[in-house]
């Protein structure tokens, strides 16, 4: 029995929360406790299934297993079980439970909830397929529906047009970088004939070196956009007008890291590419630091956690890119960061939720002094954050010293500048936003009558992930040894300390000031980032000028529609217009210069012959429409004139199309 | 053995059924009463007898298919004499009748259930659709050029009568404007023809396709060549010659734009790859594939650029339709099994979402939304009506979980087969493009508040609709459904190539 599940698990994991997806809506029909029960209980099915796959994986082998999905074409569907997919699906499935339950209290009382469950069920499947794909195109697949369930939880709530909207950006700016990886899965496709993972990677060395180049880029742009970094990182802080739930499952522990998880499975491929890893670093570090700016500029508490995450997704593409080979401590740097950030982010996302759903603003300026009035979310809170900026016991203290390290060893001291300011910038926007809800006293804005703890049924998942937390940090060696590395912690003290130590010293002081004076700082803060504040406010512009491009395009579009209405209609009365100029202006030079009667004479000839072609065919045309009109129609309808103009163009348009099929013709067979 | 008669036996049930439609639906209206039940058994009893006779083809077929894959069937026997009619019976030609039956049926029902519901359902209307269906069909098992042309000629003639059916001044101008350019299509045809008759002195696709293959001097050839493909690029509207299309189709009733888009236009693609892959194989024949392929990025590219522009929502789906040639085309480009493949998977996929768009966007024309911003917040009024639409969409830009993706990626391996990397990656933006203009229109339709509701949303309507829509998702997730049909077809590509 236990055999058989192990067999049938890694197909199960996905394939069962799709299909119940499906199932939800009925359960919907008997009731709201059924459904939400149902849903739940799917969540936990999912989870022990994919539990059961680690107990079933045993020994550092790639499993693969296939059947024939589209024989006809050569298509299977498979799975690949590795450590990382293992690890991955681990992930989703345990952040989709805790998000499932949690979803119970947090949005209890909306509408269309069998919608939410159902795409949140369809998301955790889809999500467990992609990473246990064995192909791309497989994975592609996925990929693309997993961007269809972002698009249509963010906007949840359509009957607010600022989620409608953001959930259009979401989808379009994904849909880019989609794009740009179905050209490059095409690419590989055309180049090595296959598409999954052990084939690309034993026939890989057979790619020409540009071609080689440009597939590697197109799918770092696909990872780029998914993993909301620079220049495609817009998205992620419109998706925050999506419910908590769906924010912090999707855009903070499980869809954003899709990205980071495509250049980790791709990097036994493309590392060989110095182009490649460079651009991953550059990408990351850039990101890492810019949104950590955004962050702590943002007044929007889930903004500060998108900006935060987008920073901490940076820092994995970092680690990734310095990582010569997947066997490097960046790689694993890398990795292990992504458990953690998605633990610690996913902790984050739960206790502002909490904050969100009893306070019903998101505006950090409008709280304060919510440390009373509710203890246990700020300790929940208080982990997330401590365990982001790296703090000690917590697990992000050693994901981000390994990366620190990585870094280092590279060589690079740019990038390690960065990733230290980056640690600095965490720890001060992180501080920030517990400083200026939890600490000093109430706002008065919101009244603190009647603020209360959120339920038990939100902090009990909370909970569970604070757990993780605190426990992950002292798992980092199985964890090694799990996904086949050779490394001793231990052996990385001396960076350990140094990231304790550019803390202490960067953290100290803000952690002093804040404590001490929350005002003053953030008046300070304020008039500090008075000069950068139209560069912030914009984010850096991005959006501006991704604003005027779409401007541009739909102006093209407007063109395009008066070229069709009225060019494309008086296209011929055009062309013989510019008969009559060129002739014209032929005669007035000639007549002007030479004053020789037969220039001007065979000029003049030219014009009337031009015109009187260009209106007899006109004119042939429409009384051949009228004709047949006037026969058809004795009775009453009129035809509107002006269109039918078009026919003639539709003619010339003809003629034109013949003549390229000629020139192309002769071009191919005849040279 | 397969003889002429039951070739042909789909389309003459089609024709008698025409005939027979106008007195008997008379008859059955004036006697009132049950009337609705029995009009409704005799319209679908075509396609019945329709099955039933290609099911019989398809058996004895299939039961020598193996011996005999090109059935040839003469009608003046021994088929020496060079103009002797003929029918070519093979796995492409099944595939397509098959098609056909299944769109028939799904337009069918839909005119029936929406012309019912305004009173005025026609007999005149139906005996036109049984004709033109009957026709496609015909053309789809025709041996020759020349019967190939009448046929499909007759489909075309036809057509008009469909798109100026709602008696509306643009459908009347429409109509005309379609009249005109496929007069002239024919013209170029016939002209091309006649030189391909000259040139080897027959126009049966073997003898064709063998003496043209051992011809020296191919310059005459590439004329005839020119003559007919632009004649068949016009009906097929691929553009520059595409622009009777939107007009034509935004202004029939939708029901028949439903129709032609699904079979008519499938039927034009279809002409256009038989006379391409089968008679004119490159690069045995003639080399046409570097000249299609840009026609194909041309028909993609115009098509959504001018899908984007547009702000009637019919017209969009209108462009929506060319830049399905430009796909379709491009699967064209790569002649191998994997490419045709694609391409006949594309027809099934393509006419369908076409269709499935027209119905709804059709049941929303009636309610009296037109344009885009009419559209607005429709989501909300009519949630089921307007979901199917979405699905259209999304099946459209090529989303995974729907037909569209799995047809779409075929048609760009096939171009990556035929070593157009260039064609694929087009083809790739192009989908981010059309992405852009649909994911507004489902913008427009959940986003914006909602215009005032005007009239009932009509359920019954919505069966053929939500028919398509299950075999859009059906397809999505087992696409081996549709491929497997199509898979002998693409198999005896391999017997013609070198």
């Amino acid at each position: 029995m236990i055999l058989e599940l192990e067999c049938y698990s890694p197909w199960l994991v996905w394939l069962f929360p799709i299909s119940s997806s499906f199932i939800v809506p009925l359960f919907g029909r008997l009731g709201q406790r059924a459904r939400d029960a149902f849903a739940t209980s799917c969540g936990l099915v999912t989870l022990a299934l994919s539990t059961s796959m680690i107990a079933g994986y045993c020994g550092g082998e790639l499993i693969s297993r296939k059947v024939e999905w589209i024989p006809v074409a050569g298509i299977d569907l498979g799975l690949c079980l590795d450590p990382l997919s293992i690890l991955f699906a681990n992930l989703v499935a345990l952040m989709g439970f805790i998000v499932l339950a949690y979803s119970l209290s947090y949005i209890d009382r909306e509408e269309g909830l069998s919608r939410y469950y159902s795409l949140m069920l369809l998301f955790i499947g889809s999500m467990i397929g992609l990473v246990l794909a064995d192909n791309f195109l497989q994975m592609f697949i996925f990929w693309e529906i997993v961007g269809l369930c972002s698009y249509a939880l963010v906007s949840f709530w359509y009957e607010r047009p600022e989620a409608v909207k953001a959930g259009t950006k979401v989808f379009m700016m994904t849909k880019v970088g989609d794009a740009s990886l179905l050209a490059g899965i095409l690419l590989l496709y055309a180049n090595l004939q296959t598409l999954s993972y052990g084939q690309v990677l034993e026939r890989c060395g057979r790619v020409a070196m540009p071609a080689f180049t440009a597939i590697s880029l197109l799918f770092l742009l696909g990872a780029v956009a998914k993993s909301a970094q620079l220049p495609l990182h817009t998205w992620l802080y419109g998706a925050m007008e999506a419910p908590t739930s769906v924010s912090c499952l999707l855009h903070g522990a499980t869809m954003v890291k899709g990205g980071v998880y495509l250049i980790a499975r791709t990097h036994a491929i493309f590392s060989s590419i110095p182009l490649w890893l460079n651009s991953v670093a550059w990408a990351g570090a850039a990101t890492a630091l810019v949104a950590g700016t955004l962050a702590l500029h943002t007044r929007d508490i889930k903004g500060v956690q998108a900006y935060s995450t987008m920073s901490q997704n940076g820092l994995m593409f970092l680690a990734l890119g310095v990582a010569t080979s997947p066997v490097g401590t960046g790689w694993f740097a890398g990795v292990f960061h992504m458990v953690s950030h998605a633990l610690f982010q996913g902790l984050g996302f739960l206790a502002v939720g909490c904050i969100v759903h009893q306070l019903g603003t998101r505006d950090m300026g409008k709280m304060g002094g919510l440390r009373r009035a509710m203890p246990i979310t700020f300790a929940l809170y208080l982990v997330a954050t401590l365990s982001r900026s790296g703090m000690p016991p917590f697990s992000g203290f050693i994901s981000k010293s390994l990366i620190a390290e990585s870094v280092m060893a590279s060589g690079n001291p740019v990038l390690t500048i960065i990733v230290y300011s980056v640690s600095a910038l965490t720890f001060a926007y992180s501080y920030r936003s517990i400083v200026l809800p939890f600490a000093g006293e109430a706002r008065n804005r919101l009244g603190d009558q009647g603020i209360r703890e959120a339920p038990m049924g939100m902090s009990a998942p909370a909970l569970v992930l604070a757990a993780g937390c605190l426990l992950l940090g002292f798992m980092g060696d199985p964890l090694a040894r799990f996904l086949g590395f050779n490394i001793y912690l231990g052996a990385f003290w001396y960076e350990f300390i140094a990231l304790a130590a550019v803390l202490s010293v960067g953290g100290l002081p803000i952690y002093l000031l804040y404590q001490r004076k929350a005002v003053w700082v953030e008046s300070f803060r304020d008039w500090a980032l008075a000069r950068f504040d139209r560069l912030l406010r914009e984010g850096y512009f991005f959006d501006f000028v991704y604003g005027k491009a779409a401007g541009a395009f739909v102006r093209a579009a407007g063109f395009l529609r008066s070229f069709e209405s009225n060019f494309v209609a008086r296209c011929p009365q055009a062309v013989g217009g510019g008969f009559e100029a060129l002739a014209h202006a032929v005669r007035e030079k000639i007549e002007a210069e030479i004053l020789g009667a037969l220039p001007s004479l065979i000029s003049v000839f030219a014009m009337k012959f031009s015109n009187a072609a260009l209106r007899g065919f006109d004119a042939a045309l429409d009384k051949l429409v009228y004709f047949v009109a006037n026969a058809a129609l004795s009775r009453s309808e009129r035809i509107r004139r002006a269109d039918s103009y078009a026919l003639p163009s539709y003619v010339l348009a003809v003629a034109l199309g013949l003549l390229l099929l000629c020139l192309l013709l002769l071009l191919k067979v005849g040279g | 053995m397969i003889g002429t008669l039951e070739v042909l036996t789909p389309s003459i049930v089609l024709v008698v059924f025409s005939i027979l439609t106008v007195p008997v639906i008379g008859l059955i209206k004036k006697r009132g009463g049950r009337c609705r039940t029995a009009s409704l058994a005799w319209i679908l009893s075509p396609f019945f007898a329709m099955g039933a006779g290609i099911f019989r083809l398809y058996s004895d077929y299939y039961s020598q298919a193996e011996k005999q894959p090109f059935v040839q069937v003469f009608l003046v026997d021994g088929g020496a004499v060079g103009l002797s009619s003929s029918f070519l019976v093979d796995a492409v030609s099944m595939y397509m009748a098959i098609v056909y039956l299944v769109f028939g049926f799904a337009s069918c029902a839909y005119s029936f259930l929406k012309l019912k519901l305004e009173g005025e359902l026609s007999e005149r209307f139906l005996s036109l659709f049984y004709v033109i269906l009957g026709s496609t069909t015909a053309a789809t098992f025709s041996g020759d050029l020349l019967t190939l042309f009448i046929f499909w000629e007759a489909s075309a003639a036809g057509s008009c009568f469909l798109i100026v059916y709602g008696k509306k001044p643009e459908a009347i101008e429409a109509c005309l404007k379609y009249l005109v350019m496929i007069v002239i299509a024919s013209g170029f045809i016939v002209y091309g023809l006649s030189v391909i008759y000259g040139l080897v002195g027959s126009l049966n696709f073997w003898t064709v396709r063998d003496s043209l293959a051992s011809l020296n001097d191919k310059n005459l050839l590439m004329l005839a060549f020119a003559l007919v493909a632009c004649g068949y690029a016009i009906e097929t509207a691929v553009v520059p010659f595409h622009m009777w299309l939107p007009d034509a189709y935004a202004a029939a009733p939708s029901s028949s734009s439903a129709f032609l888009s699904s079979i008519v236009d499938q039927a034009s693609y279809y002409v256009f790859m038989r006379v391409l892959v089968h008679i004119l194989t490159p690069p045995l024949v003639l080399d046409w594939t570097f000249a299609l392929a840009v026609f194909s990025a041309l028909t993609m590219s115009a098509g959504n650029l001018f899908a984007l522009a547009q702000n009637n929502v019919k017209r969009m789906i209108c462009y929506v339709c060319v830049a399905d040639i430009g796909y379709n085309l491009a699967a064209i480009t790569s002649v191998k099994p994997l490419g045709l493949l694609g391409n006949l998977y594309f027809f099934f996929v393509g006419g369908m979402t076409t269709a499935l768009a027209f119905m709804v966007v059709g049941i929303l024309n009636d309610l009296g939304f037109e344009t885009i911003e009419d559209f607005s917040g429709i989501g909300r009024n009519y949630p089921t009506t307007s979901l199917a639409l979405v699905v259209a969409a999304l099946s459209f830009s090529g989303i995974p979980p729907l037909a569209g993706f799995m047809a779409k990626y075929m048609v760009f391996t096939a171009a990556l087969e035929a070593d157009m990397a260039w064609l694929s990656v087009v083809g790739v933006l192009n989908s981010v493009l059309q992405a852009a203009y649909l994911i507004r229109l489902v913008h427009y339709m959940y986003a914006k508040p909602a215009s005032k509701i005007r009239g009932k949303e009509r359920v019954d309507v919505l069966l053929p609709v939500y028919a398509l829509v299950a075999l859009i998702i059906i397809l999505g997730a087992y696409p081996s459904l549709a491929l497997n049909a199509a898979y002998p077809a693409a198999k005896q590509l391999e017997l013609l190539l070198p």
